[in-house]
């Protein structure tokens, strides 16, 4: 069996690295609550490269405008097909932002239509228990972006499993910090995280 | 009890029990007319006549218990019957004749008890009969039901429904007129087994007869059928997903039309100018924007879109503009160009400037489709960023001319070199110095993409040079460049390790330039043989040029090791993995697919029409994922309505392969393989 390796998904146009910290982070969650051998490092795999395969779940955000070349598309609908879970943030959080514009255009293109997942759904039970949905971040709180508090993720499923979630949430800022000051944090903001891992391990 | 009184029983037992034959004989004839009339989908005409038949057979049966009201017949059955009463019994039945010898010898032999249960066992085959009948037709009421439903409903809408007329179904003809936009032609099709065409066009299905004779439904719905002269006629639009017509009338059998709709598809848009993504140190001048459109049906519209982004980490404003919108009125090309002012857009350092084409086509049904090209991306470099950013001046066009010219010059060196023998020196050199003087040109290029992506920063990676490039002249320039290369000419210079990007790309450049100035000097003292060598190494440089990674324009992220071992478990909170859920069993469609075709199969030898509507069934389930399926199985219906053997033969081997799927191949066993 081989580790669990945390893989960010970059892509041609926009800013796909524009948080660094979130695979350390991550993976720093991934040690500290489970016991899931995971890779001490993620890597990054280009969206048009078959890398892409042999991860289970891609990380995908940024800011600035998203617009997938075909071989990206013609990959993602592979990866849709072969079990794989793509996570993407919204780094703006903002729904009148570009990147939500078009990275939803561009995923509606490759995944069909995103729709709402409902706060019962087995991803917000698969490790940890979020009986309200999907986690709150202090971006959202505080009323930057779009100054809204999403009630929910969005996805896509494939063959009765989630293939993509795609959030407004903006975790991509929430989880963006060096693992070694999750020590001054009285409640661990990314336990979230496990269950998108969890889940595209075990589904 | 006297012998009359013995006889008037046994007349009533004869009555009922042949009553009860009738009763009997007559169900079952009804019961299996009904079961036929389903299995056989016979009209209601034929299930009436049966079932009128039942019931004569029943009459007639009933009728023959007539003479059995005579006392005298009685009792001469059962004394053809019991012999030993040698007519006494029939003298004891006659009204008047009490004698006591004749009463005695009637009632010496016990007759009635034998011809009572005699007279049972006859009840029992019509009994059995009727019991048989009647679970054929409890097998499946709810289909007999529904059929006996179906045929009261179109014998109700028919009204004169066994009034003998011309089959209403015999000559359909179906017309297909696009929608508007398209601008086609309309066609009309004959005994037609499906229709493809465009979303949204009139379907008119028209045949003989009045339009009261014929019921008309798309999947569930019904679709009125009205009459126009001696025709009926009914007419719908082609839905977007693949539909059944269903035809009925009483006097011939179900009709199945396939609509299978032609999806208008949305414009193809290829971004033909910018070829690639660019940086740029400023943002001047004038760009050209060009880019391909086409649609299958016609184009209303195209334009290029442009988002500007600026800002950074977490600020971010953009601005989106349409430009060059261009009116194509149904044209199904055209080419898109705009000559785009960088100034206009005043671009800043950082600012990303995003292009795409996009198109509408003219589709007023379900549309507009929507097409757009791959976007490209102008970035314009941080100051910060000039040591770490590959700066593409421009798409790898010039690279390209060089080698083409390159090449050129080699040709004619060695044409040159073979001639050298048999032309005068002087000539020699002056057709030498001609294609150094190109060499020279072809070098001066070379230095200035050199020039452009070195930009004035210094060389510090390669070179001692201290002075900021960007005070000095090209020439400089070029200089200090065949400075930085000296002593790797002619190495293997490979683009990859720890070098920078301006120098992973540049590097091959600045070979072929050093290798030019060699090849420029042996043919200025007309030396062509000693002119190639440096000329091919040159070549070879831009190629390698050419084959250079793409360099990303993004800083690459702080890598962080975490400590796994350390954080092992560490986390105050607890979870636990719960139970995966089990997944609904998705429906095996190939299988369904293939008992489908084995039914059709089944049914081909009796009845072919049958066949014929399974295969269109299973045609219109296909269209949507299976469209290589789809399309045999029209062959299939086309060929089995001519009624062709041989082609029957190969079209259901054609279906056969269809729907298995192609053949896989494998070049060896695999390792998991169950054979020994």
């Amino acid at each position: 069996m081989t580790d669990f390796v945390f893989a960010t998904a970059q892509y041609e146009s926009g800013d796909w690295d524009s948080a660094p910290m979130v695979p350390a982070n991550i993976i720093d969650t991934i040690a500290r609550y489970t016991s899931i051998d995971v890779a001490p490092t993620g890597v990054i795999v280009g969206l048009s490269s078959p890398a892409m395969f042999r991860y289970p779940l891609l990380y995908l955000t940024g800011h600035l405008p998203v617009r997938f070349t075909e071989a990206e598309r013609t990959n993602l609908r592979a990866f849709a097909e072969r079990g794989g879970l793509l996570f993407v943030d919204d780094h703006n959080h903002d729904i009148d932002g570009t990147f939500h514009k078009t990275a939803t255009e561009e995923l509606a293109r490759v995944y069909g239509p995103l729709r709402p997942i409902p706060n019962t759904h087995p991803l917000y039970r698969t490790f940890f228990t979020f009986e309200d949905g999907p986690p709150t971040t202090s971006h959202e709180l505080n009323g930057w972006g779009d100054n809204l508090v999403h009630k929910t993720l969005s996805g896509v499923e494939r063959s009765g499993r989630l293939a993509l979630v795609y959030s407004s949430k903006d975790y991509s800022s929430e989880w963006n910090y060096h693992p070694d000051n999750k020590r001054f944090l009285s409640v661990d903001n990314t336990k979230f995280a496990v269950n998108l891992v969890v889940y595209a391990l075990t589904r | 009890m006297t012998a009359r009184s013995r006889v008037i029983a046994m007349r009533r037992t004869i009555t009922a029990v042949m009553l009860a034959r009738a009763v009997a004989v007559g169900g079952a004839v009804i019961a299996v007319s009904i079961a036929a009339s389903r299995a056989l989908a016979l009209p209601v005409a034929a299930l009436v006549a049966l079932a009128a038949a039942g019931v004569g057979i029943a009459l007639a049966m009933a009728a023959r218990a007539r003479p059995a009201q005579s006392l005298e017949q009685v009792a001469l059955w059962i004394e053809e019957r019991h012999p030993s009463l040698q007519y006494a019994l029939v003298t004891a039945a006659a009204v008047g004749m009490e004698r006591p010898d004749v009463e005695a010898q009637a009632l010496s032999n016990p007759w009635w008890d034998q011809e009572r249960q005699y007279l049972l066992r006859r009840l029992l085959a019509p009994f059995v009969a009727l019991a048989a009948a009647i679970g054929l037709l409890a097998w499946n009421p709810a289909f007999v039901t529904r059929m006996i439903a179906d045929n009261a409903r179109v014998a109700r809408t028919l009204g004169t429904e066994t009034r003998p007329g011309p089959d209403p179904l015999a000559r359909i003809r179906l017309r297909i007129e696009p929608p508007a936009y398209a601008g086609r032609r309309i066609t009309e099709i004959d005994d037609p087994s499906g229709a493809d065409a465009l979303v949204g066009s009139a379907i008119i299905v028209t045949g003989e007869g009045p339009g009261r004779a014929v019921r008309m439904s798309v999947d569930s719905t019904d679709i009125p059928v009205i009459s126009r002269g001696d025709r009926w006629s009914a007419q719908l639009a082609m839905p977007s997903r693949a539909a059944l017509i269903r035809l009925r009338a009483s006097t011939s059998r179900e009709r199945l039309i396939v609509l299978a709709p032609v999806t208008d598809a949305a414009p193809v848009v290829t971004m033909l100018l910018p070829t690639q993504d660019t940086v740029l140190r400023t943002a001047e001048g004038m760009m050209t924007l060009r880019a391909a459109v086409r649609d299958d049906i016609g184009l209303r519209d195209a334009a290029f879109e442009i988002i500007v982004s600026s800002g950074q980490e977490e600020n971010f404003t953009f601005r989106t503009t349409t430009l060059a919108r261009t009116q194509l009125s149904g044209a199904a090309e055209h080419t898109l160009d705009l000559r785009l002012s960088l100034d206009s857009l005043a671009l800043k350092p950082g600012d990303v400037l995003q292009m795409r084409a996009v198109a509408r086509d003219r589709n007023t049904v379900t549309g507009p489709g929507v097409g757009s090209s791959e976007t490209r991306a102008l970035r314009v470099s941080r100051a910060g960023e000039y040591d770490s950013v590959a700066v593409d001046a421009a798409p790898p066009g010039e690279p390209d001319a060089q080698v083409l010219s390159q090449r050129m010059l080699i040709i004619l060196t060695e044409a040159l070199d073979k001639r050298r023998p048999r032309v005068a020196r002087p000539t020699l050199i002056a057709e030498a110095q001609r294609i150094a003087a190109d060499q020279a040109r072809l070098r001066k290029r070379v230095g200035d993409i050199v020039f452009q992506r070195v930009g004035g920063e210094p060389l510090s990676e390669e070179s001692n040079i201290e002075a900021p490039l960007g005070k000095m002249t090209p020439e400089e320039l070029l200089a200090r460049a065949q400075e930085a290369t000296k002593g790797t000419a002619g190495e293997v210079m490979d683009v990859e390790g720890d070098e920078t990007p301006i120098l992973s790309v540049s590097k091959p450049l600045l070979e072929a330039f050093n290798a030019m100035w060699d090849a420029g000097r042996a043919l200025e003292q007309g030396d062509t043989r000693q002119a190639i060598p440096p000329m091919r190494r040159a070549l070879a440089a831009i190629e390698r040029a050419r084959h250079a990674e793409r360099i990303y324009l993004r800083g690459r992220p702080s890598a962080v090791v975490v400590d796994v071992a350390r954080a092992r478990l560490a986390g105050k909170d607890k979870g636990t993995s719960s139970l995966r859920e089990p997944r609904a069993i998705v429906a095996p469609v190939q299988r369904k697919r293939a008992e489908r075709f084995t039914r059709a199969t089944l049914l081909l030898a009796r009845d072919p029409a049958a066949a014929a509507d399974t295969l269109l069934v299973m045609r219109v389930a296909a269209l949507g994922d299976a469209p290589a399926l789809a399309a045999v199985l029209d062959d299939a219906v086309r060929i089995l309505r001519r009624g062709e053997p041989r082609a029957i033969v190969s079209a259901w081997a054609r279906v056969r392969r269809a729907l298995d799927g192609a053949p896989i191949a494998r070049s060896s066993i695999p390792a998991w393989s169950g054979a020994p």
